[in-house]
């Protein structure tokens, strides 16, 4: 079924689309949701993932399929931030180890032009990443995958892993100073 | 120091890889469950016991108009009424720019209205009752707006020792929900097609417990308004926040706006200051009137054209019906000018019978509104 077609789906008849749109993307959505609230009880999982597809359902209306975002991504997004929403409501951080996650420099988002200008540097360094870097990248830090299981998924020891994500940040890092965006 | 997470999130949703996609069949089972039951309480059709642990049937009801009232009920409705109709209002004219989200709060003391009982047009006096839960169920009793926007009193009911408990808390915070979805749906079913915004402020009068929901969303009648209140928590000035009642509290009803808003084309030449500008609309409503016009450019009388149009182009008195005049009224934040066309409002000061109304003066000229 092509994105098209679930979302008038869920338009037309919300229990068959949501059901479809499960089907299609229930096992990533879980996935994503396990990763982050990986400390929480299995009731919040399941809410989180209920929560996701209501939303996908509310907000059916306004994803334009046209506009070169594909559904998928635009799903996990939705699950991504509903974890998150959970989170920070129950004044949780992201399970992560600080020391994995810190960088050495100082980046202010809040400030528009360099958030703007973070966006297309971060874009730029994940495009020239190769694969399966950037995958692992992405996996590790959008999606908080365990690294043991981008290990196994991506065929990599855990410390090549490892190894990929620290060049990955530097590469990221530097990126950023050259541009003046980040300061020490 | 900043983090790769923060950072990251800047991405945008073209950023994605695959995952799996078939999950646990027992857990798909579950959530599916889950998913069913939470828009069936979102729908405005018949709910359907055996897919909703809630019974809310008997939630549907249908709005009566507030004339049909028991008078002494209305007559303290009333003070809420005028205070909600003038929290609507500005709600629509600040478009939610409040960060603190208190406006409509500080728009009531504002107003002043504590002992105004005016009955205020366009008020709906509806009966809606959540489910009883943990001995506590909310009323939305009574709404009023526009086509856009609406304002709702919902009056919490606890019939356990919290409901005294409320009396030496409410001086020292405020109450709110862990969590409150608000669903907006179309007849049938699906979400509203308008990005919405609300707001929930609670306060506590008599010993009882409300909260003043507010709803701004185009074209918001005849939608199905759903309310899913989670978890009523007190929070002290300090950020303290304690659990107060845990439950689960759904209202549904479909929102219905009475008309309150009259319009007139005077199609009247009105001299302002200087400038004369053809009236060609008036809208009355029980807390505000606007006008619209056309400036003629070829009047005589217009030499200075650097004149400062919105200070000229305005409302200097209210015609009332008994014959006397009024002045009640602040300059509205809203109105805009061009070389052409021009608007303005202005906000009364207490809220008036659209009856009451019978003209205006723009500048030095009196327009009567029939």
């Amino acid at each position: 079924m092509d994105d098209k077609t679930l979302l008038q789906l869920l338009q037309s008849d919300a229990e068959a689309g949501i059901k479809a749109a499960l089907d299609l993307y229930g096992g990533g959505v879980e996935t994503i949701c396990k990763n982050f609230l990986i400390n929480l009880p299995e009731q919040d999982l399941e809410e989180a993932i209920a929560d996701t597809f209501i939303k996908l359902w509310q907000n059916s209306h306004h994803f334009k399929p046209d506009k070169g975002h594909s559904l998928k991504s635009y799903i996990y997004s939705i699950a991504r931030n509903t974890c998150i929403d959970i989170l920070r409501k129950q004044g949780r951080s992201f399970p992560i180890p600080i020391e994995e996650i810190n960088l050495t420099s100082h980046i202010d988002i809040e400030n528009d032009f360099i958030k703007k200008s973070t966006e297309t540097i971060l874009h730029h360094t994940l495009e020239a990443m190769k694969e399966p870097d950037r995958t692992i990248f992405i996996l590790r830090y959008f999606y908080l995958e365990p690294i043991a299981k981008i290990a196994a998924r991506t065929g990599c020891t855990s410390g090549k892993v490892k190894n990929i994500l620290y060049r990955g940040k530097s590469k990221l890092e530097a990126a950023l100073k050259e541009r003046g965006i980040s300061n020490e | 120091m900043s983090d790769i997470l923060n950072l990251i999130t800047q991405i945008s949703d073209k950023e994605t890889v695959d995952f799996e996609n078939s999950m646990e069949p027992k857990r798909k089972e579950r959530v599916t469950s889950l998913i069913l039951t939470k828009i069936d309480t979102c729908t405005n059709s018949t709910a359907d016991a055996s897919i909703s642990d809630i019974s809310i049937d008997d939630n549907i009801v249908t709005n009566k108009f507030i004339q049909s009232q028991n008078p002494v009920r209305i007559l303290k409705k009333k003070k809420w009424l005028a205070g909600i109709l003038a929290a609507t209002f500005l709600f629509s004219m600040v478009a939610l720019a409040a960060n603190d989200g208190s406006w409509d709060i500080r728009l009531m003391e504002y107003w002043n209205l504590t002992d105004t009982t005016y009955l205020s047009d366009g008020a709906v006096l509806i009966d809606v009752k959540s489910n009883q839960d943990n001995h506590m169920s909310i009323t939305a009793y009574s709404s009023i707006g526009d086509k856009n926007n609406t304002a709702i009193i919902l009056e919490v009911d606890i019939t356990d020792e919290k409901s005294d408990e409320l009396l030496n808390l409410s001086e020292k915070g405020y109450f709110l929900f862990d969590s409150n979805d608000i669903n907006l749906q179309t007849k049938n079913g699906s979400p509203a097609n308008c990005g919405y915004g609300s707001c929930l402020e609670s306060f506590v009068e008599d010993g009882k417990l409300y909260f003043l929901l507010t709803i701004n969303c185009e074209n918001i009648n005849r939608l199905g308004i759903n309310l899913i209140l989670k978890d009523l928590y007190y929070e002290t000035e300090a950020g303290e926040r304690t659990l107060f009642k845990e439950g689960t509290w759904n209202l549904r009803w479909t929102y219905q706006y009475a008309e309150n808003v009259k319009t007139y084309y005077p199609f009247k030449t009105a001299n302002c200051i200087g400038i004369n500008v053809f009236i060609t609309k008036v809208e009355v409503s029980p807390i505000s009137i606007s006008i619209w016009g056309i400036r003629n450019p070829f009047s005589n009388n217009e030499k200075d054209q650097t004149f400062h149009m919105p200070d000229s182009f305005q409302i200097n008195k209210i015609l009332l019906k008994d014959g006397k005049e009024s002045t009640d009224f602040e300059p509205s934040v809203s109105g805009s000018s061009n070389n052409m066309f021009l608007d303005s409002s202005v906000i009364l000061s207490t809220p008036k019978e659209i009856g009451e109304i019978s003209g205006l003066q723009i500048g030095d000229t009196k327009i009567y509104l029939n």
